[in-house]
């Protein structure tokens, strides 16, 4: 079983990265921006944990802090997690072949399981990694209680977090799965039943991050003085996770080898309860998955048989259709259009956390600017995975009379629909949560996202044509682990940052609201327009060459 | 008619030439079969022809459309069912179809005949409204072959057409593929089968190892050989010949 189960993630891995760049120019290419990309990002991580950790440690609150640190991790992986764990165990191509096979569904549950942990320990270590070595040097110049093998137990804590979280989203998923794939088969929107559990999950990792953001925001603007509602907070979010206490020991020289043990443990038992559960639920729901969707098509008098539409129609309609009968491509659109206006109203907490705010609001609008253009830029993944998404299907595109131009142009229209839904959302709700009903700063807003948007929805896009993976095996591996959208990604936090930046330095400005509004949306609302422009204009560029570069 | 003229086609990731130098005619009215050993060329000749890959040298013309140069026009003339499924699942018969309709602008009166007659051929009524996900392989290759020819073709390229088709849908397919060829119009598919080529073709190209090793008209005299006689003679003698070669 256990040789079955590592022969299996090799090959799962293998194909992983198999899938990965052809020519060594583009790897090697990406691979730099990675690591400029990361290095930044972890630098920021770094001097923002030393910052906090030094100020809450002062107080008496270092453990707290090491607490809420991993608990900022934990929510990281439930939010992506779920989303690994869904298209890993239930919504992966292989499902059949691997029912196929003298494997028993235990061993194929834990391989997919290990695939999913591995995805969410990058993750988690790229944020753990920085933060904890910044912490363990304040607590070393500090004496907070750190010795020296902190920074070598650290790496045992990092490996073993996601796997809470994720045998959490497993617990739930496994038999919600199970019984949605009895639902499945009588034609059930099972996407949509997915897409409220998945945005629960979400609900429930904002709350959590938006009472974390707050008491730590109160931190940081009020200087060294903390408050009681903090200090209770702080006291509560211990408490509540107890259940990070062995790995928090471990970290604070706290019978660090008895506490290892029942880290490690506790662990290994949780993991052999999940599997163990596994052997009913998933077995069967591989089964009844793999029986197909049924007959879901529209039956009876009403069911239109011969529609004749136009060509740009038809193949908006096909987007359309395909997006929605994709469960997980599905949810992550869906996420696309909430996404922005939930961080929205999410950062409500930001204004009312400091009476000494920067003029005329601009420290919430130009971080709702900054945060939903990233979120707009990062999750229209009909644009970011445009072509990959048709797999081998694309090949049955090329062989239609269908000009690369007219496909272009069909994908970047239907990624630009969700974009003005999502912009048109989050400029909704904005004036409620942040008390600004100026109708320059909403129209603004919304211009800014709309053109911003629909600039990156063209780069992502362009970048998908030049190098699409049109072998995936999984969804996840199209929207989370994939290299090929780096560059664009940090080319929008780029942007975001320009938007922050210039939007705090107008705050200080001493005019009135209004005109502060103007200048701002008028300068970014221009920025989103010439990167609209460019955006396209590099598109239509070669569409052409592009979409018949791409072969077999 | 396909004029494929001094074909090559080199991938570029490995460097390994999968076709080499080809040329070939193939007239209206006429159905001819490819053939070749596993990884003789015959997909990869097929994708060129369709447009799904480039080429590195030579020209396919189809109906006088070079496909490199005008490959919209080149494209509409074709109706081509591919030897993996890769059609949307996501989409239900009936939608899939009209897709395809509304790509080469078929009339919404012709459509419905269309469909309803291709339909009732490869019994798939009940079938239509029903998601891709839910067929077999076979209904799944129906769908693809009613999807080629709702628009009724003037070239019909077929890659492994027989694969997983019922023997009433074999015999349908066969007999349909023979009254396109008696309306003037061109059909070309590779297979396994000998012996449906052996029936059903006028004439036959052999490709081995990314080179035609010999067209011939199957009415004319083969010295009292069957097809799959000879197509292991040629096979075997190219392989020979190759081993000699690397060995010298």
């Amino acid at each position: 079983m256990f040789q079955q189960y590592i022969g299996l993630v090799k090959i799962l891995t293998r194909n992983l990265i198999g899938t990965g760049f052809k020519n060594k120019k583009g790897r090697k290419a990406m691979f730099s921006a990675m690591i400029a990309g990361l290095l930044l990002l972890c630098a920021y991580i770094a001097f923002n944990a030393f910052v906090l950790a030094d100020s809450l440690g002062k107080q008496g609150f270092f453990e707290e802090f090491i607490y809420a640190l991993l608990l900022g991790a934990q929510i990281i992986v439930i939010f992506f997690g779920s989303f690994a764990v869904m298209s890993y165990l239930f919504y992966s191509k292989d499902n059949a072949l691997l029912s196929s096979l003298p494997v028993s569904p235990r061993v194929v549950f834990l391989a997919k399981f290990t695939m999913a942990y591995l995805a969410e320990l990058v993750f988690a270590s790229f944020i753990l990694i920085p933060a904890l070595i910044a912490t363990g040097v304040v607590g070393m110049v500090n004496n907070f209680g750190i010795a020296w093998h902190f920074f070598i137990t650290q790496f045992v804590v990092i490996l073993l977090i996601p796997v809470l979280p994720l045998v959490a989203v497993s617990l739930i998923f496994l038999p919600v799965m199970y019984a949605f794939s009895f639902f499945k088969k009588r034609a059930v929107g099972g996407a949509v039943i997915t897409a409220v559990m998945y945005l629960g999950l979400i609900v429930v990792s904002f709350a959590l991050s938006a009472s974390m953001g707050s008491a730590i925001s109160v931190m940081a603007d009020g200087g060294f003085t903390i408050s009681d509602s903090l200090a209770s907070a702080l006291q509560s979010l211990k408490t509540a996770t107890a259940f990070n206490y062995p790995a928090v020991s471990i970290l604070t020289n706290n019978n660090v080898l008895l506490n290892l043990l029942i880290f490690v443990a506790g662990t290994a038992i949780i993991l052999a309860g999940v599997t163990l559960l596994s052997s009913f639920f998933y077995k069967n729901t591989l089964k009844l998955f793999s029986e197909g969707q049924g007959s879901s098509g529209k039956k009876g008098k009403n069911a239109r048989v011969v529609e004749a539409d136009s060509l740009n129609k038809s193949l908006f309609l096909k987007e359309f259709r395909t997006l929605v009968s994709s469960p997980m491509l599905f949810i992550s659109s869906l996420m696309g259009i909430i996404f922005p206006s939930a961080i929205v109203f999410v950062m409500r907490v930001l204004p009312s956390s400091n009476g000494e705010e920067v003029g005329s609001g601009m420290l919430s609008i130009a971080m709702v600017n900054y945060i939903a253009f990233i979120m707009l830029a990062g999750t229209n993944f009909p644009a970011s995975i445009g072509f990959s998404r048709e797999g081998k299907s694309f090949y049955t595109l090329k062989s239609l009379p269908i000009s690369g131009k007219t496909l272009v142009n069909s994908k970047l229209f239907f990624a630009t629909t969700i974009t003005l839904i999502s912009a048109f959302l989050t400029a909704v709700i904005f004036p409620f949560v942040s008390g600004i009903y100026n109708p320059v700063a909403i129209f603004g807003l919304f211009l800014t996202l709309l053109f911003g948007g629909f600039g990156m929805n063209a780069i992502t896009l362009h970048y998908d044509l030049k190098n699409p993976n049109l072998s995936w095996n999984n969804i996840n591996e199209l929207t989370k682990n994939n290299k090929r959208q780096l560059k664009p990604m940090l080319l929008a936090v780029g942007i975001g940052m320009f938007f922050l930046v210039f939007g705090i330095i107008l705050g200080f400005a001493p005019i009135s609201s209004t005109a502060v509004y103007l200048i701002y949306f008028g300068i970014s609302a221009g920025a989103g327009f010439l990167l609209a422009s460019l955006g396209y204009k590099k598109l239509s560029d070669n569409p052409e060459g592009l979409f018949n570069a791409i072969e077999g | 008619m396909i004029e494929i003229s001094n074909l090559t086609k080199i991938y570029k990731s490995n460097n390994f030439k999968a076709v080499d130098d080809i040329s070939l005619t193939v007239n209206s009215g006429e159905i001819f079969g490819f053939l070749g050993p596993n990884g003789a060329g015959k997909s990869t000749t097929i994708k060129c022809i369709t447009g799904i890959l480039s080429y590195d040298k030579g020209s396919i013309r189809l109906n006088g459309n070079e496909i490199s140069e005008n490959p919209i026009e080149a494209k509409k003339r074709i109706g081509f069912v591919p030897d993996e499924h890769v059609i949307y699942d996501g989409l239900t018969g009936y939608q899939y179809i009209n897709f395809i309709c509304n790509v080469f602008g078929v009339d919404i009166k012709i459509r419905e005949e269309r469909i309803k007659e291709y339909a009732v051929l490869f019994s798939m009524e009940e079938k239509l409204k029903d998601k891709i996900a839910s067929y077999s392989h076979g209904m799944k290759q129906k769908i693809s072959l009613i999807s080629a020819l709702v628009h009724e073709p003037e070239i019909f390229i077929l890659d492994e057409p027989m694969t997983g088709l019922d023997p009433q849908s074999s015999f349908n397919l066969k007999t349909l593929m023979q009254s396109y060829a008696k309306a003037g119009k061109t059909v070309f598919f590779s297979s396994h089968i000998l012996e449906v080529v052996e029936k059903l073709c006028t004439k036959v190209a052999i490709i081995n190892k990314g080179k035609i090793a010999k067209v011939f008209d199957l009415s004319a005299e083969r010295g009292g050989k069957s097809l799959e006689e000879m197509f292991l003679e040629i096979t075997s003698a190219c392989g020979e010949s190759a081993q000699s070669n690397e060995s010298i």
